[in-house]
């Protein structure tokens, strides 16, 4: 810490080790749309209510509104721009788009990292499984119906080529 | 006034941020800081209240990443929980899920996966919530915690522990460190019942309950509700009225209406207390016939 | 033979296929950037200073400390607005901001521009607003009364409209039964998960460009003509991925657009401005809350003889849209059924509250919530079955509406009604679930609803499309039209008809997002036009490049271009499948031809009218029709409902993309499940208790129930291959047919909106059935 207390930390992101001189006050989330143009992560709410900023801190699911940067020292975020070559992620990015699981697209990439950490945590979920790792990425336009449905046939799908 | 605690998507305070690795270090920061310190011990409290002004620390203290905070132990008898030790964590511990199921249940009713996954035990208790999930379950187990400051240590039953809406008896130099669960006697029965809006909601009511029969005569009996009283309660008088008795619907019926007598709900934003008063009877007729299913079951398991 | 070409050129390729979104993979992966993803050098953060009273006067505002703050460029007030200080909307009564008095809390009173939002957030703390406090008046009720004080015009009643046919009075004498009740709904709000944002960046010349989350464009760039005072030729409005809008972000982009316009005007910088949650639920439009008073008459066979409604909008502290919300509500108020007696009164009244505006339904559900429950109530007295009641006075072709409207085509009414009881085995459950005791009990419950598309007489004006059309010489195709994306998959629709109309691969076409320099105005993104309004603009469009196409390739195929067939990006003579050529041959020729390869296309909407005097009239050139049933199991110990199943059939006249317009009604179902449910706002003398997601409940994915959808294809001759609109009847029966089968469920009725589970506890309680 310096006398301004901002806080230099290191933590490596999308697979990188970065470097930043974070003030105490930003969330992980400012740190990484304001700072680092990572932009996958959307503001919807503010409090952890709507989901849309989820990432992966060490591979769990948070609200990236609700972490303090400095809070990250020393741990792992992904976002969906990491994710791209990841299994989880292209099973599902095949069965969003074939399913029509998107409409706005604003909860979209929350649902997807909250999809992946379920599907490398449970193989073969179950519906119920599915609702709950979603319980809190709110949706407005689809109805959950086609998200649901896109989750398990990708579950599936690994669970094929497995 | 409304409009004034609006949440602005930023944290419009400034302030200093300390993120100790030992219990030690933690204790010297609040021995030094006291009221001007809060604790992140999860966030998904502390920061709403900061974006919306409610409060403006002049420094945080992360505590979770004190490692010697993070554990579940199963010490004969008893299981101890560090108070850093995320939701999660307890929903995934099988320690917890065979050795006290009704913190399982109730650990998993906590919110949405996200805040369980920055959620802590301590937090959740130490946020004094009247609604929290946690607590009621922790109740009827008999739980106590542990609380550290640079002058020593000193050990609450849980029942003490809340003195208010987001108040407890922590001093300000105090750390929660530890939340000491005693291991219910073989054969108990136990639930956890929780009726809210929607699953992601704050409860309208809650309950937890803890019973243990000898033949049909109830020997152990303990019940706690949340979100009907200013701090989640033990409901001492209901409980009289089945310990010591036969478990008969009767006495449920009679339990019933002294916990609705018992329970001081208010009228707020999720719900009526008149509507509370009522559910809260459906909530502990449902609670005390499951534990009591669950005491049958395990005699038959056993 | 000449039999034989029309059927071939009727073959469907890509119309009527579930065709993958265009959008899709962007939104996946994360690369969709929608306004606050956007950023300009020198780009500055906007804040609006709001009020906190629901009626005051405003002595002084004070803004010194605030623009000395460091950092601020720009603090402004109403006599800073370089233009008009006015949002235009149907009336001007709204200024942009307020100068010598609030009239709701929330409305806006001052701006700040600075360069980090912080920076603006504290700027906004050093605001000092003097007020002097007046009585506000926040029910609707008070504000009819003679004594409350005049917040609106002489009367506090914004507008009212009247629907007259034949004479109930006799209407009732002939009826041998009739039923009065009293209805009441609540507000809802919109929750888009993207909150409102615009971003204004100066150009050239005076000129700007506002880049925003919207429905409407030309409706932005109107409003942002008006309060900076540049004429609309500078003004471009351009809509940036946009997170969902369900009709509010149809007037509120205007004066969200108008803040951020007026200080990028004043400031010469780009300027950003992002709601909060919080802010956008205390400020911008919501679903009005509703009074209905609904009087049925019938015959005991069943036959409606009368039916007299009373419907009271709380409009809020402006009129916004309330005009055209309460109109149609007025026209749809006696639902899709034959009546030959009816005396429709509505009125929107003004309290000092939140403007409340579009929400998908505009005006509807709240009518059908009550013309639905005295449907069912009527079944009950005269000892009906639902669906019987509604099948023998439901409206088919050749029938007259309220209005006096001759349906002449296109009615699919009956037959999703039908179906919908079939595929739910309506039959055998509402006879099981009747059996059922015990503390959870399940009912089944009927809704069924007409919807006029597009905006109909009252919105004549504005009732047109246009689009532009290029091809370029590779055989892939541009579409510029102006209607928005706002989720439901109007792009991909768009491409469809685009690709279909050409007979080009749909992979080959590209539609743009709207852009007002691009295209003439098109009126707004609403009323469920986004299909049938530009699909026809653009079959027109590409009509005309497909004509110029065939004169060169009846040539070159050695034929007449009567015999040509456009189809899956190849082009041949009909009587010699197999031996055409490609798409892009034949548009490479006509390049080099110079044949003008792009095409403007054109729409104006069918004929409408509407009598003031008494309502009658043709308000809408066609309508929608849908039938939803849901299934419920209630816990009649507390109240809680769990909504198990929907099964919706809707007539939407062909459906060009089955996979979204399924979406569109799987999302209308749920956001209908929240409206029955769980979606309370709750306001206290003006004030909003519950601003924020944590205490304003919508469903999430643990309450979504299986779904079950299916259309019925009633073409409308004037639509793009037969083709109505959809957006909006996907929520209008949800929250009737719920409520509905709680009452099938538990007894007895509730008659407000949301049935919380509190209130069906009350009820449950007050009838003594369970005591």
């Amino acid at each position: 810490m310096n006398e301004t207390g901002n806080l230099k930390i290191k933590f490596t992101l999308n697979g990188k080790p970065i470097e930043y001189m974070v003030k105490p006050n930003w969330t992980l989330l400012d740190l990484l749309r304001k700072e680092l143009s990572v932009l996958s992560p959307k503001e919807g709410c503010s409090r952890g209510d709507c989901g849309a900023c989820t990432v992966l801190l060490n591979g769990k699911p948070v609200n990236s509104c609700l972490v303090l940067a400095p809070q990250i020292d020393g741990k792992e975020i992904v976002t969906v721009e990491g994710l791209i070559e990841d299994k989880e992620f292209k099973a599902l990015k095949e069965t969003f788009i074939e399913k029509g699981a998107v409409q706005c697209g604003f909860c979209t990439p929350g649902i997807i990292v909250s999809a992946v950490a379920l599907l490398r945590e449970k193989g073969n979920p179950t519906v119920q499984d599915i609702e709950e790792a979603l319980e809190g990425n709110l949706c407005r336009c689809t109805g959950y119906i086609r998200i649901i449905e896109a989750v398990k046939q990708a579950a599936e799908k690994l669970q094929k080529t497995s | 006034m409304y409009i004034n605690r609006v949440n602005t998507k930023i944290l419009p305070v400034e302030f200093k941020y300390f993120a100790p690795k030992t219990v030690s270090e933690a204790a010297s920061i609040l021995n030094r800081y006291g009221e001007e310190v809060r604790i992140l011990a999860g966030g998904t409290d502390l920061l709403v209240k900061v974006k919306q002004r409610l409060i403006e620390p002049k420094y945080i203290l992360n505590v979770k990443g004190i490692e010697e905070l993070r554990f579940i132990e199963d010490r004969s008898g008893e299981i101890g929980v560090g108070a850093a030790t995320k939701l999660s964590e307890l929903v995934g511990s099988e320690i917890i899920k065979e050795k006290l199921p009704v913190l399982h249940e109730a650990a998993e009713a906590v919110g949405s996966v996200q805040i369980r996954n920055m959620g802590t035990i301590g937090g959740n208790l130490c946020n004094a919530s009247p609604a929290s999930d946690l607590a009621p379950p922790l109740l009827v187990l008999n739980t106590s915690v542990k609380a550290y400051s640079s002058s020593g240590e000193r050990v609450i039953p849980l029942e003490k522990f809340f003195l208010g809406p987001g108040e407890t008896v922590l001093k300000p130099d105090e750390l929660l460190v530890e939340i000491k669960i005693p291991c219910p006697p073989e054969g108990t029965g136990m639930s956890f019942l929780k009726v809210a809006r929607t699953s992601m909601d704050l409860a309208k009511a809650n309950v937890a309950v803890a019973i243990k029969l000898d033949g049909n005569t109830v020997k152990l009996c303990r019940i706690a509700m949340g979100s009907v009283a200013p701090t989640p309660i033990r409901l001492f008088q209901t409980e009289k009225i089945l310990l010591g008795s036969e478990f008969t619907d009767g006495k449920i019926e009679r339990a019933v209406q002294t916990a609705s007598e018992e329970i001081k709900p208010i009228t707020d934003i999720r719900s009526t207390a008149e509507y509370r008063r009522e559910v809260s009877k459906v909530l502990v007729r449902r609670a005390l016939k499951k534990a009591y299913e669950r005491v049958k079951e395990g005699e038959i398991n056993g | 033979m000449e039999k034989e070409i029309v059927t071939l050129k009727e073959k469907l390729n890509v119309v009527g296929k579930p065709k993958r979104r265009v959008d899709a993979k962007e939104k996946v992966i994360g690369k969709a950037l929608y306004v606050d993803d956007l950023r300009f050098p020198g780009m500055l953060y906007g804040k609006v200073k709001r009020s906190i009273y629901p009626r005051a006067r405003i002595r002084v505002i004070d803004t010194s400390k605030a623009k000395a703050l460091k950092g601020v460029v720009a603090v402004l007030t109403a006599k800073d607005i370089p233009g008009k200080n006015m949002v235009p909307i149907i009336v001007e009564d709204m200024p942009l901001l307020a100068e010598r008095e609030v009239r709701y809390i929330g409305e806006a009173l001052a701006l700040v521009a600075a360069s980090s939002k912080r920076t603006a957030e504290e700027a906004l703390k050093l605001i000092k607003v003097d007020y002097e406090p007046l009585t506000p008046v926040t029910s609707p009720i008070d504000a009819l009364k003679n004594t409350s004080p005049k917040i609106y015009g002489e009367n506090n009643i914004v507008i009212s409209y009247k629907l007259r046919k034949g004479d109930v009075e006799s209407g009732f004498r002939e009826a041998d039964v009739i039923i009065e009740r009293e209805y009441r709904t609540g507000y809802q709000e919109h929750v888009y998960l993207e909150p409102q944002g615009i971003i204004a960046v100066p150009g050239p010349n005076g000129s700007m460009v506002i880049y925003g989350s919207l429905q409407c464009p030309h409706y932005v760039q109107k409003a942002v003509s008006y309060v900076t005072g540049i004429g609309m030729n500078k003004v471009r409005v351009v809509q940036v991925e946009t997170g969902g809008g369900f009709g509010g972000k149809e007037d509120v982009p205007s004066w969200v657009a108008g803040y951020t316009a007026v200080l990028a005007y004043r400031t010469n910088k780009p300027v950003k401005l992002i709601y909060d949650r919080e802010e956008d639920i205390l400020s911008t439009s919501k679903r009005h809350p509703a009074i209905i008073k609904y009087r049925t008459g019938a015959k005991k066979t069943g036959e409606l003889t009368a039916v007299e409604v009373k419907y009271i909008l709380d409009a809020g502290a402006y009129a916004t849209l309330s005009i055209p919300v309460l109109w149609r509500g007025t026209v749809h108020a006696v639902g899709p059924y034959k009546c030959p007696n009816i005396k429709v009164d509505s009125l929107a009244v003004a309290t000092n509250k939140v403007p409340c505006g579009a929400f998908r339904g505009f005006g509807t559900p709240q009518v059908i919530f009550a013309h639905e429950s005295q449907m069912d109530l009527l079944a009950e007295e005269i000892g009906m079955d639902p669906i019987d009641l509604r099948l023998k006075n439901a409206l088919e072709e050749g029938d007259q509406t309220a209005t006096g409207q001759v349906l002449r085509e296109s009615v699919g009414l009956k037959e999703t009604i039908r179906r919908a009881a079939e595929l739910s085995n309506w039959h055998r459950k509402r006879r099981e679930y009747s059996l059922l005791k015990g503390v959870k009990r399940r009912g089944i419950g009927i809704s069924t609803v007409f919807y006029g598309v597009s905006l109909g007489a009252a919105g004549k004006h504005l009732d047109k499309a246009a689009s532009l059309v290029h091809v370029f010489p590779d055989g892939s195709v541009v579409v510029f039209q102006s209607l928005t994306e706002i989720g439901q998959g109007q792009r991909t629709v768009i491409a469809q008809i685009a690709s279909e109309s050409l007979g080009v691969k749909f992979e080959d076409v590209y539609v743009q997002q709207a852009d007002t320099s691009i295209v003439p105005d098109s009126g707004p993104t609403v009323a469920s036009r986004g299909t049938l309004m530009p699909g026809m603009a653009v079959i027109d469009a590409c009509k005309r490049i497909k004509k110029r196409l065939a004169a060169v390739a009846a040539e070159m195929l050695n034929t007449t271009p009567e015999n040509l067939v456009f189809e899956n990006g190849e082009v041949y003579n009909v009587y010699k499948p197999g031996k055409g050529m490609l798409f892009k041959e034949v548009v490479k020729e006509a390049y080099n031809r110079r044949v003008n390869l792009g095409a403007e296309g054109w729409f104006e909407a069918p004929f409408t009218s509407f009598n003031p005097e008494t309502g009658q009239g043709e308000p809408y050139f066609v309508y929608s029709y849908a039938t939803h049933i849901a299934e419920v199991e209630v816990d009649v110990e507390t109240g809680k409902v769990d909504v198990l199943k929907v099964t919706a059939v809707h007539d939407s006249g062909k459906i060009i993309n089955p996979a979204t317009a399924s979406g569109q009604v799987e999302g209308g179902i749920l956001q209908g499940l929240g409206y029955a449910l769980m979606e309370e706002l709750q306001e206290k003398d003006g004030y909003i208790l519950n601003p924020n997601l944590t205490d304003y409940l919508i469903p999430t994915s643990m309450d979504a129930p299986e779904i079950e959808v299916s259309f019925v294809e009633a073409r409308y001759s004037k639509g793009p291959f037969g083709a109505k609109g959809i957006g909006e009847p996907s929520i209008m029966p949800t929250a009737a047919a719920i409520l509905n089968a709680v009452s099938h469920a538990i007894g007895v009725r509730v008659f407000s909106l949301p049935a919380t589970p509190e209130k069906i506890y009350w009820t449950i309680k007050g009838s003594g059935r369970y005591t």
